[in-house]
């Protein structure tokens, strides 16, 4: 026997309430912890996509679909930039290395890059079974691509106009896959790789065509909200849409994007501080659901707060016995704010495993989300923070009745009860 | 065994309780009695060490009670104090012998579950062991509050109104098991009543005046 015994007999003999508030505290941590997870999951995301790009070097226009569009692969890319001036940035001292990029096509949603080899190394890449691209129409898929779209080596496959699905096929120029990326973890996986070459050589054959149609498909991929006049993504002649840029020297940082937003016809845009900026956009929406999340673990406390203060009524008489049976007024206001902290523990612990069932079930459910889901098995330092608040409700639950069994006047409770 | 010496209990202005004297030996047996209001339940409060006189002092087995801290008396009491309550208020949420086990564990005292079965078994529901006490009837309840009341062997056992409850039978019972556990544990016995039932079981008595 001891008071955790007790207290959990208390706990037990009140089943209702007990479950009900063990359920809301539940529920209030498994949503704060799922959403630590996710955002530190999608961070991490970011960061690792981004996390040998320096700068993004395009055409004037918005920074952030600069950085959406060629970092990320999330947005259509605004116009074209001319190969020459990318040329010209590979001479830079300030440079390690640039990668130049050609977009625009798509097979069955993954977008067609077009590239060099040095982008795999900005993303950590290499290659599973195969090799690089070394012709035209050549081509490599990420380990999604392949995955869900069953291509195999030596497997034909038609690009198709635009980023979005559903673009006209160019069935005249059909890629060949040469090579298959291992999974990496990063958008890297849902690309198509290829040389810029062969970008340049499927447009070519269709420019006809496609000037013809430019309006209608360009409205198609830019999409609401979009102001950008999309242009066949990269059309006759030396163009690409972006260039991939790595700093020689930290320094770089400084001077280089200025120079260039200054002194030519291209704008820079940092992955760093553009991503910065989109969480800070995102941050609203996830302060709201911790506001909520927060909401129910202080519903959770107070529902205690009610259960064991309602039952101080019948209980006093059981204090009163504890007091005659030798225990001290420490002891009995101890039963109380161990039988809350019992609860508040359960509710965090429960809710924390909740939390990254939740999000374990996420990866499971939505393939998109798999990527995100890799953080359901690792702890971070929030969730301590988590359950130290779960904690604190638990005893600030318990405050006020442990201060009526310090009060309790023994002799009287006896001689009315 | 108990000297009371000089005690007023007061109650804000007006006087509860008064006591010039009084002194019990070892393993003796005695009734509290007084009509109602005379403060009978007051008097054993005191003497457990639940209340403090207003005046004077309670010395229990040598020991001045009123001189000790209010976490000695509380440790006192677990060790040297078995109470009956009036309404016995045995813990719902607990099985009978955890009951008994909880008055180990609040005492100080080891668990030991043997004991507390051999208290039960001595009082004739040691087959209610692991009942709650909710399915228990009022006699048994009674039995179990005078187990758990003895089951840290104190010496001095109290019983405040054990036969308000109980039908005569019950009643006569239940003051017998009181003096058969005081006499197993070695126990001064004293039970506050005003019960006519029982009076020709305690050899001595102490009258109480109504409250002036």
């Amino acid at each position: 026997m001891n008071l955790v015994r007790v207290a959990y007999a208390y706990a037990r003999h009140s089943p209702l309430a007990t479950v009900l508030n063990l359920a809301l505290l539940t529920l209030g941590v498994a949503t704060i912890t799922l959403l630590l997870l996710l955002s530190d999951a999608l961070d991490e995301r970011l960061k690792r996509d981004a996390a040998a790009i320096d700068l993004v070097v395009g055409a004037k226009g918005s920074p952030l679909q600069l950085v959406l569009a060629g970092v990320y692969h999330v947005d259509v890319p605004p116009g074209n930039i001319p190969l020459a001036e990318v040329e010209k940035l590979r001479g830079n001292a300030l440079i390690r290395e640039v990668v130049p990029v050609a977009m625009g096509d798509s097979y069955r949603g993954f977008h067609i890059v077009g590239t060099e080899p040095g982008f795999l190394g900005l993303y950590g890449a290499r290659l599973a079974d195969g090799a690089l691209w070394s012709a035209p129409l050549e081509a490599v898929l990420g380990a999604e691509v392949a995955r869900r779209s069953g291509l195999a080596l030596g497997a034909q496959f038609a690009g198709s106009h635009g980023l979005a699905e559903g673009g006209e096929a160019h069935g005249d120029n059909p890629y060949r896959v040469v090579g298959i990326l291992a999974p990496s973890g990063t958008v890297i996986d849902r690309l198509v790789l290829t040389g810029v070459d062969s970008v340049w050589k499927v447009h070519q054959h269709e420019e006809k065509e496609e000037h013809a149609r430019e309006g209608a498909a360009g409205a198609d991929q830019a999409g609401a909200g979009n102001t950008h006049a999309e242009k066949p993504a990269v059309a006759s002649g030396r163009e690409v849409t972006m260039a991939l840029v790595r700093y020689a020297t930290p320094l770089a940082a400084a001077s280089l994007p200025r120079q260039i937003n200054s002194e030519s016809s291209l704008q820079s845009a940092s992955p760093a501080y553009e991503s910065a900026r989109l969480f800070t956009v995102f941050g609203v929406g996830t302060d709201v659901i911790r506001g909520f999340a927060l909401f129910l673990i202080a519903a959770a406390a107070l529902g205690m707060f009610i259960a064991l203060y309602q039952a101080m009524d019948a209980r006093q008489y059981d204090l009163a016995i504890m007091r005659t049976l030798g225990a001290s007024r420490g002891r009995v206001c101890g039963v109380l704010l161990l039988e809350s902290l019992l609860l508040a523990t359960a509710g965090a612990v429960l809710g924390v495993a909740l939390g990254h069932a939740f999000l374990a079930a996420i990866g499971a459910w939505l393939p998109a989300a798999a990527t995100l889901a890799t953080g359901a098995s690792k702890l971070l330092p929030g969730e301590l923070g988590v359950v130290i608040l779960a904690l604190a409700g638990g005893i600030l639950a318990a405050l006020l009745p442990a201060w009526r069994a310090y009060r309790l006047d023994v002799a009287a409770t006896l001689a009315k009860g | 065994m108990f000297a009371l010496t000089g005690i007023e209990y007061r109650f804000g202005t007006t006087f509860a309780l008064r006591v010039p004297a009084w002194s019990a030996a070892p393993g003796e047996r005695w009734l509290l009695a007084g009509p109602s209001g005379s403060g009978k339940s007051t008097l054993l409060h005191l003497l457990a060490g639940l209340l403090r006189p207003s005046l004077g002092s309670v010395v229990v087995g040598g020991q001045n009670i009123t001189e000790l801290s209010d976490s000695a008396l509380d440790r006192w009491r677990g060790r040297h104090v078995g109470f009956v309550p009036q309404r016995l208020h045995l813990l719902a949420s607990l099985s009978v012998l955890d009951n008994l086990l909880l008055a180990q564990y609040l005492a100080g005292a080891p668990s030991d579950p043997t004991a507390a079965r051999a208290v039960l078994g001595a009082l004739a529901v040691g087959d209610l062991a692991l009942r709650m006490p909710v399915t228990l009837s009022q006699g048994q309840a009674q039995r179990v509050a005078i187990a758990r009341a003895a089951i840290n062997r104190p010496s001095l056992l109290l019983a405040d109104e054990p036969t308000a409850a109980l039908d005569d039978a019950n009643a006569r019972a239940a003051a017998g098991l009181l003096a058969a556990q005081a006499d197993a544990v070695g126990a001064t016995l004293v039970v506050a009543s005003h019960d006519g039932r029982i009076r020709d079981a305690f050899a001595r008595r102490y009258d109480l005046e109504a409250a002036a």
